[in-house]
């Protein structure tokens, strides 16, 4: 061993490495624990694919019924309409930065969206809620604008910075001789943008986009101030909703410990933590090869 | 004739040209305007309720909110952040240590930093959810201070981790072999080169964990958080936060004009501490050159 040892050195090896077992320690048992919660004995994971495709929530009737059917199809038009919205546009902002935008304004532009990541979720949910909402019910003429299309819009816009910084940073890694390359052969901008540049940076589009998806799916506040959580399921964006993570927050306070309401919240979260870890575990496959293309 | 078609695809292609540059500029326009529009909005609309009062007194009115001040809530969220942060950080920075300098086993450091960072991405409804039935119910902490500022130490562990594991091991490839060579032991090494060196950046990810921990509502409403209190912050009493506070306000519909200047209030504070983070950098830099 090359280190000069004494004795307190392996006294603080031992703490740290305590530690380290602590955290982690501690940490796989949070998903151990919610896996677990969601089906206390073996024999109730058998339950898990009815709750999740049972259509109705109804936990004060009699036999009570906890599908959660109407939450993950919230969920998932909610993701859809942030993100329909959220990757072109971020595309387009980070290819702004990048290649259009006179070098002053780039700097601008890139300090503004990263304000934007700063903005926490609940006042995205106020501002989403006095602006949106009244344009949303004029425009489609509804009594209230609490809809999947306005909390669809926030996440959209919460995402943005996100998309546009990854996105932007895979641009940026595109080598300037690539593009000089296809100046100087008289190649309009936009063909040797669109053959080549965004061609190479299409993994870190996807892994900016992957990201933007396991934001999105993880919001909780914003998207349950502007859903309008209703429990039936939605049929439209133009319908009320309840995203998995409205649902747990709003019911978790009234559930019983042990009760099959908490259990079926516990199945929502854990779908939503699967769900997002498995995105992630993409997310970082996809960093993995963009950092070796770079 | 061949002349007149090279002529017709060189226009639609300039025109092609044309309007994709148009499309780029009114994306990045939006992309200004969209952040700006929402903070002026929150500016314009907060400015004129903000008064020393409305800083340091509790709420009041019926129903209440409609009057007196968020005092509370600004306690209330410092106190959570800092027993988050008495929590997190002394661990997840040992732990940083004991990866970027004792562990050996490569494989292992994989699984740890993927691990922590699927951790560091997890909604933070799932805190709140583990902090509730773990922390409120299994070890009957209640709805409490400290139930919350455990939880948010949970949702900060593996940020800090990540960030300080990262910094550690940038200033390990500079400075280990030096340290080596000079015939240091490991602990004096980390004493006085690694953490004096790394502590710009160190401070930046705590600030910034800080930061997001602090705007996040979802995870204290399951934990810690209560609509009113007077102010006194004791660990097993619930306590007010900023975040809570406007979704109150703005959930009962209780007072805009209030929850545009709580909305000010949060977010002048987390764009002070983004800035500061940016001074940090900008120091790390300098020092560095």
């Amino acid at each position: 061993m090359p280190w000069n040892k004494n004795k307190n050195d392996v006294v603080f090896a031992l703490l740290s490495g305590l530690v380290l077992l602590l955290v982690s320690g501690t940490s796989l048992f949070l998903i151990f624990f919610i896996v677990q919660s969601s089906f206390p004995e073996l024999s109730d994971f058998i339950n898990l694919w009815p709750r999740l495709t049972g259509e109705s929530w109804s936990p004060l009737t009699n036999p009570p019924t906890f599908g959660i059917m109407h939450a993950w199809v919230s969920t998932l038009i909610i993701t859809t309409i942030s993100l329909t919205l959220a990757v072109p546009l971020g595309i387009l902002v980070a290819v702004f930065t990048v290649e259009y935008a006179p070098r002053r304004l780039s700097l601008i532009a890139i300090q503004c969206t990263e304000i934007l990541a700063g903005v926490p979720a609940v006042v995205y949910g106020f501002v989403g809620f006095v602006t949106l909402l009244p344009a949303i019910e004029t425009l489609f003429d509804l009594p209230a604008g609490e809809t999947l299309l306005a909390a669809g819009i926030i996440l959209a816009v919460m995402i943005l910075p996100y998309i546009a910084a990854i996105a932007s940073s895979s641009l940026n890694s595109v080598s300037i001789e690539t593009r000089i390359a296809g100046l100087a052969n008289g190649v309009p901008k936009f063909y040797v943008l669109r053959k080549v540049v965004l061609k190479q940076s299409l993994t870190g589009i996807f892994a900016g986009t992957t990201l933007g998806l396991a934001k999105a799916l993880g919001e909780t506040l914003a998207v349950m101030m502007l859903a309008g959580n209703a429990v039936a399921v939605p049929k439209s964006v133009l319908d009320r909703g309840q995203p998995l993570t409205s649902l747990i927050a709003t019911e978790l306070g009234e559930a019983g410990v042990g009760s099959p309401i908490y259990e079926a919240l516990f199945s929502a979260g854990a779908t939503l933590m699967v769900l997002v870890i498995s995105i992630n575990f993409l997310f970082w496959k996809l960093k993995g090869r963009l950092s070796y293309n770079g | 004739m061949v002349d007149k078609t090279r002529e017709v695809r060189a226009n639609q292609r300039l025109i092609t040209e044309r309007c994709f540059a148009v499309l780029v500029w009114i994306a990045g326009i939006l992309g200004i305007f969209i952040p700006l529009y929402i903070i002026t909005f929150i500016t314009i609309n907060g400015a004129p309720i903000l008064s020393w009062a409305f800083l340091t007194l509790p709420p009041a009115g019926f129903p209440l909110g409609t009057g007196g001040g968020i005092g509370p809530a600004i306690l209330g969220s410092l106190a959570l952040i800092t027993i988050g942060l008495s929590f997190s950080a002394p661990l997840s920075i040992l732990a940083a240590i004991f990866s970027s300098q004792y562990c050996t086993s490569h494989n292992f450091l994989v699984f740890v930093r993927f691990f922590a960072e699927v951790l560091a991405s997890v909604p933070s409804i799932i805190y709140g959810l583990f902090g509730y039935a773990l922390l409120v119910v299994f070890f009957d902490l209640k709805i409490s201070l400290l139930a919350g500022g455990i939880t948010i130490a949970f949702m900060m562990t593996p940020v800090i981790f990540v960030g300080t594991h990262e910094s550690f091991n940038l200033a390990n490839k500079e400075l280990q072999q030096a340290a080596i060579s000079l015939g240091v032991s490991r602990l004096f090494y980390i004493r006085k080169v690694l953490l004096p060196k790394t502590l710009p950046s160190i401070l930046t990810v705590i600030v910034l964990a800080s930061m997001n921990a602090m705007g996040s509502a979802a995870p204290i409403l399951l934990t810690g958080a209560i609509v009113n209190s007077i102010g006194e912050i004791r660990l097993d009493l619930p306590v007010m936060s900023l975040p809570s506070h406007i979704f109150y306000l703005v959930g009962e519909a209780v007072s805009f004009d209030h929850a545009f200047g709580t909305a000010l209030v949060l977010v002048g504070v987390l764009i002070f501490g983004n800035m500061g983070v940016g001074w940090l950098k900008w120091r790390y830099i300098k020092n560095d050159g």
